[in-house]
């Protein structure tokens, strides 16, 4: 400042020496100075002259903007501040959103606990539960055999639907079994072993069988029929034991596991081995 | 956070929805279904002696009136069919269904009255196991032969809406109420039963618990269901 305000007062003593060299009014000096060039030249003066190029003090004057502009870069400097400061936010932002995808897996383990209901859905039932095989074309078997054979595959059928519906169940609160979509596949499995029961128990009376509680069927020797007694005695310890197991399971897992490991689907494909063992002896 | 929070939440909702709507419902299988084995016929009926113990006992015969080998039990039959009247046979068959039920039941509380050992397992064991099976032949029979005969009058069942018949009164629709009781009793009353510890416990389970409850109120919709249909 200091160094202006001398320069300005050297341009102001030698603008007042060259206005006066001139012979000109102090005031018109800018419009010489810019119209007529030549009186700059054409004098030796115009070494001031020249030194009047170096006038910036006037444009100095008018280059008082630049202390605005260079306030303006400063402004630009504090913008850009700013602006890197908002970036930092920005990075900020960045960062919570980088909490935000940490808190994703949790997602991600929601989703993994989905696919293997559907996929078990689909692929389990037809490996667990075992119906019976295919009767022998072309061999004639004893028409009770048929029967029993009918049921077994229908108790088969429905036992696995009790695995479906116990995949798709989300409820294992007590009671569950007697809640859709359980009650209705558990019953539709009950009823279809009864059937089956009834059949077997039916046919053995037909043939002289005596059951003996405590020790079971009495059998004619060489009965074809012989191999579903044993599955047939089961029976008891199914209801008594095998169900209500299942039944008490509190967790999907639990209820799978007894399903497919303790004793329910076990069963049914028990069952079917008998069947057919039964089936191979008659056509044999 | 808020948008953590609003994860979060999304996530709730879309578990409570998976949970809530995938669940398929299974219809009851369709006794009149042409693809399924053909309904069963009444073993217990057509039967003079079950399995169910040492006593023989009658369930067979159209005026089974096993009334006197009913013992003072708190499980109750169906009243006798009245005489001289023109009964439908459908109703006929399931009131034998009904009293099969009924004297098997009796004769798991005998069954009961006899055991000694109630450690885990003696549902499975004699002399309760072949009394119990009978029991359930019996009850799974009856609720077969009630499936095929409702269809047969022309009743549709959905799990929705229940059973829905024709137009008109139908006198056995009095048994819908027990036999709408079967899954609970299979998946509740038993696994409680046979969790007993002790012939006390598991006698009065039987008496109060439900197991004589279902026959009696089987019993019960039988009678009622015949005083609708006499004419």
């Amino acid at each position: 400042m200091p160094r202006w305000i001398s320069l300005l007062l050297l341009l102001a003593l030698l603008a007042a020496g060259c206005a006066e060299g001139a012979g000109s009014g102090s005031t018109t000096l800018p419009v010489t100075s810019t119209t007529s060039p030549t009186t700059s030249t054409s004098s030796p003066t115009t070494t001031s002259t020249s030194t009047t190029t170096t006038f910036p003090s006037t444009t100095t004057t008018t280059t008082a903007p630049p202390s605005t502009t260079t306030t303006s870069p400063t402004t630009t400097t504090s913008s850009t501040t700013t602006t890197s400061t908002s970036t930092t936010t920005t990075t900020t932002t960045t960062t919570t959103t980088t909490t935000t995808t940490t808190t994703v897996p949790p997602t991600t383990t929601t989703t993994t606990t989905v696919p293997p209901t559907t996929t078990t859905t689909t692929t389990v039932p037809p490996t667990e539960c075992r119906a019976p095989e295919a009767l022998p074309a072309g061999v004639t078997l004893d028409p009770r055999l048929v029967e029993v054979h009918r049921w077994a595959t229908a108790f088969a059928r429905s036992t696995t639907g009790v695995g479906a519906a116990l995949r798709s169940t989300g409820d294992f609160s007590a009671g569950w079994g007697a809640r859709p979509p359980m009650a209705a596949a558990v019953y539709a499995m009950q009823t279809d072993l009864f059937s089956l029961a009834a059949r077997i128990e039916e046919a053995f009376r037909g043939d002289g069988g005596v059951f003996v509680p405590g020790a079971g069927w009495q059998l004619p020797d060489a009965y074809l029929l012989a191999p579903l007694a044993s599955p047939w005695e089961q029976i008891p310890f199914f209801e008594a034991v095998v169900l209500p197991a299942f039944f008490r399971a509190g967790t999907a897992a639990d209820a799978l596991a007894s399903f497919e490991s303790g004793g329910v689907c076990g069963f049914a494909t028990e069952f079917s081995a008998a069947v057919d063992a039964a089936v191979e002896l008659s056509a044999g | 956070m808020r948008r953590i929070a609003l994860t979060l939440a999304t996530l709730a909702l879309l578990a409570a929805a998976c949970s809530s709507g995938g669940s398929p419902d299974i219809e009851p299988r369709d006794l009149t279904a042409t693809s399924g084995p053909e309904a069963l016929g009444l073993s217990s009926q057509d039967d003079t002696s079950s399995t169910s113990g040492d006593e023989t006992t009658t369930t067979g015969g159209e005026s089974t009136t096993t009334t006197t080998t009913a013992p003072p039990a708190p499980c109750a039959l169906p009243q006798p069919l009245p005489r001289d009247v023109e009964l439908d046979p459908a109703l006929v068959l399931l009131h034998r269904a009904t009293t099969a039920l009924a004297e098997s039941a009796v004769g798991l509380g005998r069954a009961l009255e006899a055991a000694a050992d109630f450690t885990p397992g003696w549902g499975a064991r004699e002399p309760v196991a072949s009394a119990f099976y009978r029991m359930q032949a019996d009850l799974y029979t009856l609720a077969s032969l009630l499936e095929q005969t409702y269809a047969e009058a022309g009743a549709t069942y959905s799990p929705d809406t229940g059973w829905v018949f024709p137009a008109g009164p139908y006198p056995l629709a009095a048994l819908i109420p027990p036999w709408e009781v079967i899954p609970a009793f299979q998946a509740i009353t038993l696994t409680l039963f046979f969790e007993m510890g002790s012939q006390a416990d598991a006698r009065a389970y039987y008496e109060d618990g439900g197991i004589c409850g279902l026959v009696t109120a089987f019993s019960a919709a039988m009678d009622q269901a015949v005083a609708a249909g006499a004419p």
